[in-house]
């Protein structure tokens, strides 16, 4: 097991190398440039200077190995729209916002989720069975901004039950602010967790341990909790890593809709902006976090269900 | 001959009638059971009939702008049943041809990514070793992007079109397909016909053509008639956040994204609904066929 940990670690870390090389190669080879010179032209020697000053006049090997070796150290250089400010003190204010939004989607979908697959498949073929795959699929499928389009006209413009997003941090504002944008943003997670567990549930049941069970007299509930469930914990960890490193670049959808200051909406102004060192930092740490909990979830796999191997182990 | 304990039935009309079904047969018995999928059929049956024939089922072209005649509402004129936009382009026709865009995009997205899928997946299952290694090593850098914010950097380098679209949602979405496609070769590979037509000297491509992948086929339909609607929600994000369709081609996502500056103010509101729900259905539709060929295709799929 700890072979496989370092194996897989390893990899993540040259993938993570891939990634950054990638990501610059796109940025240095994008049109338009940080410096708008439309408002303020710059002369020859201003801007020479400017561009020395962010290394923007070296070759692209150079600074990508230079950016890299800082990025290692946990420096990942200074923003262009905020030239007074490291990334990571930048990161910390809009990060919190995505994360108190992803965590209490992550709060209430997943168990959510679950219930609703198992009920479906303990009901199965029932109306409650087929509304919860219908409604599930709806999650899973339906496009995003279509659903928030819907829920933002009937409950924030027409019924003004809700309020609209200021644009502060999500602390300063009404708590029922958070009501769409939390219901939005597990929705999906909500319906794809349902139909995994409901197909997994109904694989489990159908299994001769689980007839073993009802034999030997367990309660109805005892079998479902003690004997099925377990199995019912490998869906949730699958969604539970991409889920959780969702919450951390945020549903950029969400939070532009939303007015939300996160990670997300920061990126796509600063894509704007073309701030190439906060887009490069998004990136990474977004592939860093994301390659993580696969690792993550592919532990815990093993610890849950002793017949998954990982790393080709022998039988 | 007399002595032959297996004689066929003597009569016919004494032994029990057997009709043989085909697959085909079994798979449309079996996908007539989920009412929904009527209803997806008909949807994207009825999307598909309105893009190919955009030309003649729109009343206007898609880009003709009209400056005295810009923001009317629906239902108040005959000559622009669903009103006008902000440069008096008809909206209706506008819907009708981004019908249209949304199905080349996804379709050709849908292609190529399943041409990367099947052709790495064949590749990775059948040889394993070090091909194997390469291709997941590639699968992990593709996965582990994180998707939209990734998709928007690719457009910023490429620019808005309907081409640069295409490509970059297609180019990171083929990991799931080489995922599924190596794992049923796999499965397939140590089988005793895969066996017998390999020692008989069959080569390796005529192998995982005539062998693997019919049997891999029902699974990749369904992935498609998944795919495909997972296409046409990320044209419409794209678009919809202004890194996508450029102007005047008509995108559902882009009428949104552009109407949405008019949130506030319900008498521009039509402007938003109508792509929305287009966009809605015709993804809603693709998701019933897609969960009524699952059961139809998949014998082992839990709906039975």
């Amino acid at each position: 097991m700890a072979s496989y940990t370092i194996r897989r670690l390893l990899e993540i870390l040259f993938n993570l190398l891939l990634v950054s090389f990638l990501s610059f190669w796109i940025m240095w080879n994008t049109p338009g440039g940080p410096f708008d010179e439309t408002n303020q032209p710059l002369s020859k020697e201003a801007k020479a200077n400017i561009r020395a000053k962010y290394d923007l006049d070296k070759p692209f090997y150079v600074v990508w190995f230079n950016y890299v070796k800082n990025a290692v150290q946990g420096d990942f250089g200074v923003s262009y729209q905020f030239p007074t400010q490291k990334i990571t003190s930048l990161f910390q204010r809009y990060w919190i916002n995505s994360l108190i939004l992803g965590g209490l989607s992550v709060l209430w979908s997943f168990p959510v989720g679950a219930v609703l697959g198992v009920v479906a498949a303990l009901k199965r073929n029932s109306w409650i069975d087929r509304t919860i795959t219908t409604v599930s699929l709806v999650g899973v499928t339906m496009p995003l901004i279509a659903l928030i389009f819907v829920l933002v006209l009937i409950f924030v413009i027409q019924l003004k039950w809700l309020p609209w997003g200021t644009g502060r941090d999500l602390m300063q504002q009404e708590w029922n602010f958070l009501v769409l944008p939390v219901f939005l943003f597990g929705f999906p997670t909500v319906g794809s967790l349902a139909r995994y567990v409901r197909s997994g549930m109904l694989d489990v049941m159908g299994q001769e341990y689980i007839r073993t069970a009802k034999a030997k007299g367990l309660t109805y509930a005892k079998v479902v909790m003690k004997h099925a469930m377990r199995n019912m914990m490998i869906p949730i960890i699958t969604l539970f890593g991409p889920t959780l490193a969702n919450a951390f670049t945020g549903s950029a959808l969400v939070e532009i809709f939303f007015l939300i200051p996160g990670i997300g909406n920061f990126f796509l102004s600063s894509v704007f902006r073309r701030d190439y060192p906060l887009l490069m930092a998004v990136v990474l740490i977004g592939s860093a976090i994301l390659s993580v909990t696969y690792l993550i979830s592919d532990i815990s796999y093993t610890l849950i269900d002793p017949r998954v191997r990982v790393g080709g182990g022998r039988k | 001959m007399a002595t032959l304990p297996l004689k066929p039935p003597q009569s016919s009309a004494a032994a029990p009638q057997f009709k043989v079904l085909t697959p085909f047969q079994l798979a449309w018995r079996r996908f007539r059971r989920n009412k929904m999928g009527y209803v997806g059929i008909v949807i994207v049956a009825g999307f598909m009939f309105i893009s190919i024939f955009a030309n003649f089922i729109a009343p206007y072209d898609y880009d003709r702008t009209n400056l005295s005649n810009v923001t009317k509402q629906p239902g108040k004129s005959a000559a622009n049943i669903l009103g006008t936009d902000d440069l008096g382009r008809d909206q209706l026709s506008r819907l009708i041809y981004g019908a249209r865009t949304s199905f080349i995009v996804a379709t050709t997205a849908q292609v190529v990514s399943l041409v990367i899928g099947v052709v790495l997946g064949l590749l990775a299952g059948w040889y394993g070793g070090w091909v194997d290694f390469v291709i997941n090593r590639i699968i992990e850098l593709v996965g582990s992007l994180p998707g939209l914010l990734f998709q928007i950097l690719l457009m910023t380098l490429l620019g808005n079109g309907i081409t640069q679209v295409t490509f970059v949602i297609a180019v990171l979405s083929w990991p799931g397909m080489v995922r599924l496609v190596r794992a049923q070769v796999l499965s397939y590979k140590e089988r005793d016909f895969v066996t017998a037509s390999t020692s008989l000297g069959a080569s390796t491509p005529f192998v995982m053509l005539r062998h693997v992948m019919p049997n891999i086929i029902n699974p990749l339909i369904v992935a498609i008639s998944f795919g495909v609607p997972g296409f046409i929600t990320a044209e419409a994000t794209l678009s919809f956040l202004g890194y996508g369709i450029n102007e005047p081609i008509p995108s559902w996502g882009k009428m949104v994204g552009k109407a949405g500056q008019w949130l506030a103010s319900p008498n521009f509101h039509y402007l938003m609904t109508w792509p929305t729900g287009f966009l809605a259905t015709l993804v809603l539709g693709f998701a019933f066929l897609g969960d009524a060929l699952r059961d139809a295709l998949d014998p082992s799929s839990d709906r039975v």
